[in-house]
């Protein structure tokens, strides 16, 4: 471990919360669109010949099993003989909420990275005197 | 230093620098598990990890109960060689069973980070030194 390695785990998790805040952008889009069920990332570690490596990636996409919004439009083409038709189950407060996590995150890694990488040059500073 | 005839002198690396050189690598071994720790803050099942504190560690590098190790891919205890040993820091749980703190684990780089930079200065004015003997200056 040195600080090459610490650089492409901080890289990978920073791919990994990119692709979540993409689903979440990608839910908020959708927050109108019926029948839509919102994305949820999951993350799992790497495992390199059954050797845990650290680094991270996301892992298939999940869709939220819970109820769809259920909304009265008698005049929308999709409503039943009750005049209700599914919505999306995309909550903006919960996809906002996630988002500043995933940001939250994002800034920890890239903390790490910084980190690493002034760790390393103040290392190669020793070499130029 | 003491010469043998027909030997090549070996230049002895002060034990100072020695030192500087270990304590440096640990901090850099940290730095790159805290890294690990706090890309995985979001994986399901994941438990933070820390290494040894360089002063429980520095001493019984050749102890006897390790396993001896002749080439790079051998397999010790906790992987592979060279990697050091870590332990569960442990902590209250996420549902998902995640105990990543973040920010304990920023408090833990800071430390590592200023670690790294004492050993670096400590090894800079050996260097100092060493070429102050040999009438270099600074």
């Amino acid at each position: 471990m040195d600080f090459q390695d610490a650089k492409s785990i901080s890289a990978s998790a920073m791919r990994a919360q990119t692709n979540r805040l993409r689903f979440i952008t990608e839910n908020i889009a959708n927050a109108d669109t019926p029948g839509y069920r919102r994305k949820v990332a999951t993350f799992k570690e790497v495992v390199d010949q059954g050797r845990e490596t650290g680094r991270v990636q996301s892992g298939p996409v999940e869709l939220d099993r819970s109820a769809l919004d259920r909304i009265y439009d008698p005049s929308h083409p999709l409503a039943n003989g009750d005049g209700y038709y599914d919505g999306s189950n995309v909550a903006l407060v919960v996809e906002i909420a996630d988002a500043r996590e995933a940001q939250r995150s994002y800034e920890a890694n890239l903390r790490m990275f910084d980190q690493a990488r002034k760790m390393r040059s103040s290392l190669l500073d020793i070499l130029k005197r | 230093m003491h010469s043998v005839e027909g030997e090549t002198p070996k230049l002895e690396t002060p034990y100072v620098m020695q030192l500087a050189q270990d304590l440096a690598r640990h901090s850099g071994a940290r730095q790159a598990q805290i890294a690990k720790n706090i890309a995985n803050a979001d994986t399901p099942g994941y438990h933070a990890r820390d290494l040894k504190d360089f002063s429980e560690t520095y001493q019984q590098k050749k102890s006897e109960t390790e396993m001896r190790l002749t080439r790079s891919g051998h397999i010790v205890r906790s992987g592979l060689a060279g990697e050091p040993r870590t332990f569960e820091i442990g902590g209250e749980a996420a549902p998902n069973g995640n105990d990543v703190s973040l920010a304990e684990q920023m408090s833990l780089s800071t430390d590592a980070r200023s670690k790294h930079n004492l050993a670096l200065t400590v090894y800079k004015s050996a260097l100092d030194v060493l070429r102050t003997s040999i009438g270099r200056g600074r």
